[in-house]
């Protein structure tokens, strides 16, 4: 496990160096800004604002995870420096965990702005913070599930515009479940809830650690990773 | 050598296993709604698992020697290791998903404890021994309802984390279909033909218990304003305890000496006596009476002179501010459900700056320990506004002292709330007077520079002033207890010895209805008191939260800055990063 910071430190570099690092997070920076500029107005309630603020990346997680991960395998598959990757003294488990911190932690300088919002409610007035912090661990599990689900798309997948276009997909299909599932009492919509990433979060932004929600993203986030470990491993066999 | 194309129909039979699997797995799932919504689907589930099975079957023989084919080759191993991993992952994955949803618990991040149950009812729920099913109905079309519903969720999804006993169930009925799975809820389970809608409907095999929406919010004022105060905790709590309690406690209210009325009508009183002041909406208990109901009392009227004795069945009697002295027969029968019957008492009492007051309750407390003083009123000095402008008045109430509240049951859970307490006796407290196994206790105190004023005239005007000689030193005992005392070799936490139980509180009138709306501590002090004296000790101090609502106005300064900041700022910083490495990475 010691190659996997010197792996991090790569992805960080290589996404920092790259415009499309720039251009996604100037996007969501300024999708963010104005969906909560919006929210702003002349009476408002400080604890439903700081909810809004943290919910907001529900949405624009599915459009800025797969162009941040499209590329953490799909480059490597498509120049072929996979390769050199595979055969160098590194675990799969370790090019994976490695690669996926890289973009959690790009994804942590991405939510730079949500701090700066719930700075600005602070200075408004005094208003509960435990329901930040608890949202902002959600917001940190559901991230790191939905990279976890672009990192499988780009390990499967030698372009990058079809992982992308996967993975955009997978998301879509996911937060309709929930759609799906909304306001429905039945087992099948209980269940279709329950796979769906955004459900687990909500909870989160009100204040509430639940250890279902805790489990699911863990669970699921491993799952994954482990399913990349896997397809890089098939690869190898070829 | 040049093999023969597969016939189209033999590639047809390969669609055809995939179609049986999706036909068995379809009738699974077709089994499970029809489950949940109480529909017979068991022909069309048997029938879709039958014709799946089939269609794999002819599949499989049909295409033997080319499945066994793909399966030697290298790929397919491949393939075949990579899906049996996946669905091992996936399988593992969901078990401990599972696990999760079965044992579960929630931690409460919130400042306030939102989201946190009360002590009590934990308790109730470790002591729930049967399975209850939760419904809520109400209707998504109505903005109200469907945010209560959401507190409702929250609290029964909290409930559900502390026992394995209670099962959830949400109607909308603006959503279709529901009407069908409502009706089959209603004949099924609850056994009856409607239910009020929006509310939550608790049910047992045996019995049902609806909480309405209306109830679970309220409107108050307090210290910080009016606000708005959901009551679902103590709500749900007392309909669980109702469900599994095997009967209501009985409260007796003594009536016929000019007592408060539980009821918004007249009590009937007999010619002669003291009518009972009622009539008037504002005027009477009926809140505290709501509560009491709710919390899965009867309150009946008791005419203590024509009865002659206190009914068998009194979990407590309850003296709501006697004007007029009772007779001795009266005090004989009160004293014997006391002392003989180990009885339960609740007295408010009230001091004579309300006009005609003149009882014997001396009499009869003081052989308890508590000495009430009618002839006094308690005052405390109190901020008011008038034309000369904002200064202390010495005013006939007193607001009980947090930090003096004695620790008591009776006063569990009670530190955060306001009390106020007008016109009240003042009480004071004297052991050496009590019998040996009872404990006499001051139960609530106002703060330092409140005392008993002797001098009612002046209290009636507001210009009381302290008289060492002739007052009552503060600061004002206005609520006392009397327990029996526990024996020396009494073990800590064992079972409390029997014996009376009695609760004096100064002022009837803190607990009529314009008194507890504007002041609803004092309510929650009333029931928790009824529910010690009754024995009713998992009832005890269930507060209600307050809605997390913090409004504030925002300046056109930090708007406009928020605007600035957030869609041209942050944004174009980034952006310039962005150019700036583009620039070093150029050169």
């Amino acid at each position: 496990m010691i190659n996997i910071p010197v792996i991090t430190k790569r992805e960080l570099g290589a996404y920092f160096l790259s415009p499309i690092a720039y251009i996604v997070l100037t996007a969501f920076a300024l999708m963010h800004g104005i969906l909560f500029s919006l929210q702003v107005g002349p009476s408002m309630d400080l604890q439903a604002a700081s909810r809004y603020a943290l919910a907001l990346p529900i949405y624009l997680l599915a459009l800025a995870a797969p162009a941040l991960t499209m590329r953490l395998f799909s480059e490597e598959i498509r120049s072929g420096t996979i390769e050199t990757l595979m055969t160098a003294p590194v675990t799969e488990t370790e090019v994976v965990l490695g690669k996926f911190l890289g973009a959690l932690i790009f994804s942590a300088v991405m939510f730079t702005p949500i701090m700066a919002e719930i700075v600005f409610l602070r200075l408004l007035g005094p208003w509960d913070v435990g329901p930040v912090l608890s949202g902002f661990l959600g917001l940190f599990l559901l991230t790191a599930q939905i990279l976890a689900i672009g990192l499988l798309c780009s390990a499967l997948s030698r372009m990058q515009i079809a992982s992308a276009i996967i993975n955009f997909a997978i998301l879509i299909g996911l937060y309709f479940l929930w759609i799906l599932g909304r306001g429905q009492t039945a087992a099948w919509a209980r269940l279709l809830r329950y796979a769906a990433p955004p459900w687990h979060y909500l909870s989160f932004t009100r204040g509430v650690v639940d250890t279902r929600d805790l489990a699911y993203y863990v669970v699921s986030t491993g799952a994954l990773l482990f399913l990349s470990v896997r397809a890089l491993q098939l690869r190898k066999w070829r | 050598m040049r093999t023969d194309p597969t016939p189209r129909w033999k590639t047809l039979t390969r669609a055809g296993i995939a179609l049986g699997l999706l036909l068995a797995c379809a009738g699974f799932v077709l089994r499970d709604i029809s489950a949940r919504a109480f529909v017979e689907r068991d022909i069309v589930s048997t029938g879709l698992w039958l014709g799946g099975a089939l269609l794999i079957g002819l599949g499989v023989i049909l295409n033997f020697r080319a499945l066994l084919g793909a399966l030697r080759s290298t790929r397919t191993a491949e393939q075949i290791n990579f899906a049996v991993v996946l669905v091992l992952a996936l399988a593992i994955a969901g078990l401990l998903c599972y696990i999760s949803t079965r044992r579960f618990w929630r931690m409460d991040w919130t400042g306030a404890g939102q989201h946190r149950l009360h002590s009590q009812t934990v308790n109730i729920l470790k002591n729930l021994d049967r399975d209850v099913l939760a419904a809520t109905i109400y209707s998504s079309g109505q903005p109200g309802d469907f945010y209560i519903k959401g507190r409702i969720a929250d609290l029964l999804e909290e409930l559900k984390s502390r026992t394995p006993h209670i099962e959830t169930m949400y109607l909308d009925l603006d959503s279709p279909g529901t009407q069908q799975r409502l009706r089959k809820l209603l004949q099924e389970r609850l056994h009856i033909d409607n239910v009020p809608c929006p509310s939550v409907v608790f049910a047992t095999e045996a019995r049902h218990e609806t909480v309405l929406f209306e109830n679970l919010v309220e409107s108050s004022r307090g210290p910080q304003g009016s606000l708005n105060v959901f009551k679902g905790e103590s709500a749900f709590a007392g309909a669980l305890v109702k469900l599994t309690e095997e009967k209501r406690a009985t409260l007796y209210a003594l009536t016929g000496h000019g007592e408060k009325s539980f009821e918004p009508a007249p009590p009937a009183s007999r010619p002669g006596q003291a009518r009972g002041i009622a009539g008037d909406p504002a005027r009477s208990m009926s809140r505290a009476l709501k509560a009491l109901k709710n919390a899965y009392y009867e309150v009946k009227p008791l005419d203590l002179a024509a009865v002659g004795k206190v009914p068998d069945d009194c979990d407590a009697l309850v003296l709501a501010g006697p004007h007029a002295p009772l007779s001795e027969g009266e005090m004989k029968a009160i004293r014997a459900y006391l002392d003989e019957r180990k009885g339960a008492a609740l007295f408010l009492l009230d001091s004579r700056i309300t006009p005609h007051v003149k009882t014997n309750m001396a009499e009869l407390l003081s052989a308890y320990g508590i000495e009430p003083h009618e002839e006094a009123v308690g005052v405390s000095l109190q901020l008011v506004l008038d034309a000369v402008g904002v200064r202390q008045s010495p005013q006939p109430m007193v607001l009980v002292d947090p930090q003096q509240m004695a620790n008591h049951p009776a006063t569990k859970d009670l530190e955060a709330q306001h009390i106020l307490l007008q016109d009240p006796c003042p009480l004071r407290v004297r052991p050496e007077t009590a019998p040996e196994n009872l404990r006499p206790l001051a139960l609530l105190k106002g703060r330092t520079e409140s005392w008993g004023e002797s001098d009612l005239d002046a209290a009636r005007k507001n210009k009381a002033t302290y008289e060492p000689d002739k007052d009552m030193e503060g600061p004002v005992v206005v609520g006392a207890v009397v327990e029996p005392r526990p024996s020396l070799s009494q073990s800590p936490g064992a079972e409390t010895p029997s014996g009376p139980r009695i609760v004096a509180l100064g002022g009837s009138e803190s607990f009529l209805n314009y008194s507890v709306e504007s002041v609803p501590g004092n309510l929650y002090l009333l029931l928790n008191c009824v529910n010690w004296a009754a024995g009713k000790v998992q009832m005890l101090g269930i507060p209600p939260k307050t809605m997390e609502i913090n409004v504030v106005s925002v300046s056109g300064g930090a708007l406009r800055a928020s605007r600035y900041i957030f869609m041209g700022g942050i944004p174009g910083l980034i952006v310039v990063l962005g150019v700036v490495v583009w620039l070093i990475r150029r050169r």
